[in-house]
C-alpha cells in the first residue's frame, strides 16, 4: 500500500454522517475547495477538501481526497462534530499526515504537488477557524450542493460552480493570507448583481495580484484566460 | 475569468481591452485589470464603478509556516519564524525553503 492510500484509509474522525444529513440543515455554510482530476496513481477521481462550519457551535467537516466529485449525490464521507476544538484537532490531525507524506523522496511528482496544495490550503482553513470572527470569514467561499449542482455563495453573489472545468485544472495554490479573502469577497461583489463584473487588482511586484484571482478562477470552476496586456498575448 | 495583466496602456486602451474581454466572456464571469502601478497611475484608469482591490507587502511570516509545512517539516510554525525572521523578499524565502526540504529528503533527516 503507498504512503497516500495508507494515508486515505485512515478514519481519524469518529463521527460519521452521511452528506444528506449535513445538508438538511438549513444554517450550515462551509468553504471548500475542489481541486483538479488525479492524474497517473490515484485515478481519475477529483480532490476536495471542504469545511464546513456553522459558527459558532455546530460544525461540520467534510473531507474528500482523492474521491470522484459526486458532493450532490452524497457519495462523500461527512465527519460532524459538535464544536470548533474538536475539528482544529481533526484538521491538525490530518496535516500532520499530509506533512509527514510530502518527507517521502519517492513520492510522485504530481503526488507531491496535490498534497503540497492540500497542506497550503488545511492550513488556511485552520487560520478561518482561528480567525471567525474577523474579516476573513466575510470572503470565504460557500459551496451549497443542490439537485444538479453546487452553488457557490458569498456576501450578496451567487453563482454556479461549473463541474466541467474541474479536471485538467492546475492545482498549485498561493498562500492565504487576509488579503486573498478580501480580494475574492470584492470580486465576487463585482460578479453579483450589484457589480459590473470589472475588478482593478493594484499593487507592487510580488504581491500575488495574478495568482489570487487565478486561484479565484480555480475555486469557481471558471475557465481562466491570463492576457498579457503589453504584448497582447494569451497564456 | 479573463485576467489582464500587467496592463499600462491609456484609460482608451483599456476601454477597449475591458470591451473586448466583455464580449468574449459569459454574463456572470469577470474581467480582472491587474496593474503594478502606483495608486495614483491606478487610479487614472480605473473604469467608474468597478471594484478596486489593493494589494499589499505579502505576510512573510505566513507565507513562511506554508512553506515550512510544504517542504515536509513537522515543526513549520517554528522553523518559519526562525526563517523568515531575517528575509524580506518572498522568492528567497521560498528558496530557503526548497533548500532546506531537498536537504532533509535526502538525508532523511527532519528536524
Amino acid at each position: 500500500m503507498s504512503p497516500l492510500s495508507s494515508f486515505l484509509s485512515i478514519p481519524s474522525f469518529c463521527e460519521f454522517e452521511t452528506l444528506d444529513s449535513v445538508c438538511s440543515s438549513s444554517t450550515w455554510v462551509s468553504t471548500s475547495v475542489f481541486l483538479s482530476s488525479l492524474p497517473g496513481p490515484l485515478g481519475s477521481g477529483c480532490l476536495s477538501l471542504s469545511l464546513f462550519l456553522a459558527p459558532p457551535a455546530d460544525v461540520a467537516v467534510l473531507i474528500n481526497i482523492g474521491l470522484p466529485l459526486s458532493l450532490h449525490e452524497g457519495s462523500g464521507q461527512c465527519f460532524r462534530v459538535g464544536c470548533l476544538l474538536p475539528v482544529t484537532k481533526n484538521l491538525t490531525s490530518r496535516l500532520s499526515q499530509l506533512i509527514e507524506l510530502l518527507q517521502s523522496s519517492d513520492l510522485h511528482e504530481c503526488v507531491r504537488t496535490i498534497v503540497t496544495a492540500l497542506v497550503t490550503l488545511l492550513i488556511g482553513q485552520l487560520r478561518q477557524i482561528k480567525d471567525l470572527h474577523q474579516d476573513c470569514w466575510k470572503g470565504c467561499l460557500r459551496y451549497y450542493p443542490t439537485d444538479t449542482s453546487i452553488s457557490v455563495k458569498c456576501g450578496e453573489t451567487t453563482l454556479e460552480y461549473d463541474l466541467s472545468t474541474t479536471t485538467n485544472q492546475q492545482v498549485e495554490r498561493l498562500v492565504q493570507t487576509d488579503v486573498t479573502f478580501s480580494a475574492y469577497y470584492q470580486a465576487m461583489q463585482a460578479m453579483g448583481p450589484a457589480g459590473n463584473g470589472i475588478v482593478h487588482g493594484e499593487g507592487p511586484s510580488g504581491t500575488g495580484k495574478t495568482e489570487t484571482f487565478k486561484d479565484l478562477a480555480k475555486e469557481l470552476g471558471m475557465k481562466c484566460t491570463v492576457i498579457k496586456s503589453e504584448t497582447h498575448t494569451n497564456s | 475569468m479573463v485576467i489582464y495583466d500587467e496592463f499600462s496602456g491609456s484609460q482608451e486602451q483599456l476601454k477597449e481591452f475591458v470591451t473586448k474581454a466583455e464580449a468574449s466572456v459569459k454574463a456572470k464571469e469577470i474581467t480582472v485589470c491587474v496593474y503594478t502601478f502606483d495608486n495614483t497611475q491606478a487610479n487614472i484608469m480605473h473604469l467608474p464603478g468597478s471594484a478596486v482591490i489593493k494589494f499589499t507587502k505579502p505576510d512573510l511570516e505566513r507565507i513562511a509556516e506554508v512553506m515550512a509545512a510544504t517542504e515536509g517539516f513537522s515543526n513549520w510554525a517554528t522553523l518559519a519564524v526562525e526563517t523568515a525572521k531575517d528575509v524580506t523578499d518572498v522568492k528567497i524565502l521560498k528558496k530557503s525553503f526548497v533548500d532546506m526540504g531537498s536537504a532533509a529528503r535526502a538525508s532523511g533527516k527532519w528536524s
